[in-house]
């Protein structure tokens, strides 16, 4: 079965990849402003006129940019997460991270924003500070006696968590404009709200750079998977382990949530898939689930935007569309097993 | 002759002390077993041993070198072990999970070397999992599923290896299977073995040294005729045993027993 799996591997990366351009083909061709396929191809060599350059260049590219990285950057946090709580059903929305990074966020647009012409580079780093704050908060709550982490006590105080940094969020914003509210309530729905080149500037190096930094982790993550003790006994250094997958579940995901909006599942449903597909070595799902993380994203994000021109629909709706059933779904295959 | 050795450790779980000034040396190259009633420390004696659980006072050597002074991948490459209960991460083969035993050796990627590759085989042909290597262990019976994690303890190359109750979810004929197994590994290639065992017979059968504990201290240690004895049985079990000699082997059995009034 090994070497099967081995040979089917190259095919998979070359169908996602090819599934990535594809939606990337669909998404930069729908829109209000309408471009044939054709327009497309022309401007994207250089040959466009002023509106299809303008369309394209500076609305469409940024947000299918923002949606790809956003995707990926998601999708390896819940993957990291998994690995951290030993729960396959962890995700880095469920537990509470975005939430805090929505409190970071709001705090950034609420006093920050305008303090100097390129302040928006600032985003990730607040978004951070507010998703590692609830990061300890729920990892310190759910910690039991011995030190060990109970998975169904954290995921409930996730929610709590959530829930509270979620009211401060609305709070806050209520209470500083309506505008402020308005983008707060938005983000929450799961809408990607950065669409410019500064955004992409950021967010992009975030990413890659977390993500480069955890796919160091991923023979690791694989050998914890058969326990702590044997991992520990077989020359993991557990804790050191753990704590970095842990921080940069925290890094990746309040970086990228912080430009796409609250979107919660994708970090659950991308791994879930990818494992479907390659089984459980994180040396080849860390990089499937961020290409599916991805490709989920920019679909949804573009069928949000195209099909519902006048009201658009955040992505995170979509996203949520496929992955509260899956949720359910798993929940009840799991709870069969044991 | 003794590589590993604690030396009046106190071992704490949760701030309720488990083991309080253990003294304890583990002969070389022999199969030494661990053996006592539930709660008595048998297991943490082994974390203890392993680096699981750290130790609050002595000190455990082994080299002549502190344990705690170890780094984590250093020691892999000294000692292994096969704890009470592992997972199996769903769809894995045979081949990848024994694998995983070559991370002391390896770098971060887990890339395998054309002598890890051959260590590997070594440790499939050895545990005779040659015709189910590309399997995946979910597939396995309970007996083979065992050997495949002492295969991967086998291909991280150490000389010192540990097991927790290894034989709890065999039938007899398997326990015995791997009982004679570890025999062989002892005597073929030196290996030192030490294991926590409920089985007293068996225990008494295979062992070099045998270590009886209660209440987190250690009872007696030495030599199988010297612990299988009815006083110290009464001592650690609270029974009253019958010890006879096997038939087989010539060494001491627990024929019956009784509650010891």
């Amino acid at each position: 079965m090994a070497p099967k799996r081995r040979n089917s591997l190259l095919l998979y990366i070359l169908v996602t990849l090819l599934l990535v351009f594809l939606t990337f083909l669909f998404s930069i061709n729908l829109g209000s402003y309408h471009l044939s396929l054709l327009e497309v191809a022309n401007t994207l060599v250089g040959h466009g006129s002023d509106n299809s350059i303008l369309v394209l260049f500076e609305y469409r590219l940024p947000r299918i940019l923002i949606a790809l990285v956003g995707g990926a950057g998601i999708a390896v946090a819940g993957s990291l997460l998994q690995s951290y709580t030993g729960n396959h059903l962890a995700d880095t929305g469920l537990l509470g991270l975005h939430a805090g990074a929505s409190f970071g966020l709001i705090i950034f647009m609420s006093f920050f924003s305008q303090s100097f012409l390129y302040a928006e580079m600032l985003i990730p780093f607040f978004a951070f500070i507010g998703g590692i704050l609830a990061a300890i908060l729920i990892v310190y709550l759910a910690k039991s006696k011995n030190r060990t982490i109970n998975t169904n006590k954290l995921i409930l105080i996730g929610i709590a968590v959530s829930a509270l940094f979620n009211a401060i969020t609305l709070f806050l914003s209520l209470r500083l404009s309506d505008e402020t509210y308005s983008f707060a309530a938005s983000w929450l729905l799961g809408n990607i709200w950065a669409r410019d080149w500064i955004h992409v500037s950021i967010i992009l190096p975030w990413v890659a750079i977390f993500s480069l930094l955890a796919y160091r982790l991923a023979h690791p993550l694989n050998l914890l998977q058969v326990g702590d003790e044997f991992a520990q006994t077989t020359g993991i250094s557990v804790k050191y382990i753990k704590n970095n997958a842990l921080l940069l579940a925290v890094l990746l995901s309040s970086g990228s949530v912080a430009m796409v909006g609250n979107i919660s599942f994708l970090g659950l449903l991308a791994p879930h898939l990818a494992r479907q597909l390659v089984g459980s070595d994180y040396r080849l799902t860390l990089p499937l689930s961020a290409i599916l993380g991805s490709i989920i994203l920019l679909l949804s994000d573009t069928i949000g935007r195209s099909l519902f021109e006048a009201n658009p629909i955040p992505a995170g709706i979509f996203v949520a569309f496929i992955g509260g059933p899956y949720f359910i779904f798993l929940l009840l295959k799991n709870n069969r097993s044991v | 002759m003794f590589r590993v050795s604690a030396n009046t450790i106190e071992v704490k779980y949760d701030k309720k002390i488990i083991l309080k000034d253990l003294l304890l040396h583990i002969p070389d190259k022999s199969i030494s077993t661990i053996i006592g009633p539930n709660g008595c420390g048998k297991s943490t004696l082994l974390k203890a041993l392993t680096k699981i659980l750290p130790y609050s006072k002595g000190q455990i050597l082994l080299d002549g070198q502190a344990l705690n002074s170890y780094k984590t991948k250093e020691l892999a490459k000294k000692m292994a072990l096969l704890p009470q209960s592992q997972i199996t991460p769903a769809q894995i083969t045979v081949r990848e999970l024994v694998a995983y035993g070559r991370y002391p050796h390896q770098g971060n990627f887990g890339i395998l070397s054309s002598q890890d590759r051959e260590i590997i085989d070594w440790a499939i042909s050895k545990t005779k999992l040659n015709d189910v290597e590309n399997a995946t262990v979910d597939s396995l019976s309970g007996g083979q599923r065992q050997r495949v994690w002492i295969a991967l303890a086998l291909a991280q190359q150490t000389d010192i290896i540990y097991l927790d109750e290894p034989t709890t979810y065999l039938d007899l004929a398997h326990q015995l299977e791997l009982m004679k197994f570890l025999k062989q590994l002892n005597e073929e290639e030196n290996r030192t073995i030490v294991m926590v065992l409920h089985d007293l017979n068996l225990a008494a059968r295979f062992s070099d040294y045998m270590i009886s504990m209660n209440s987190g201290q250690i009872i007696k240690a030495g030599t199988v005729e010297e612990v299988m004895t009815t006083t110290n049985l009464k001592h650690v079990f609270q029974i009253d045993a019958v010890i006879s000699k096997d038939p087989y082997t010539g060494k001491p059995i627990c024929l019956s027993y009784n509650t010891s009034l």
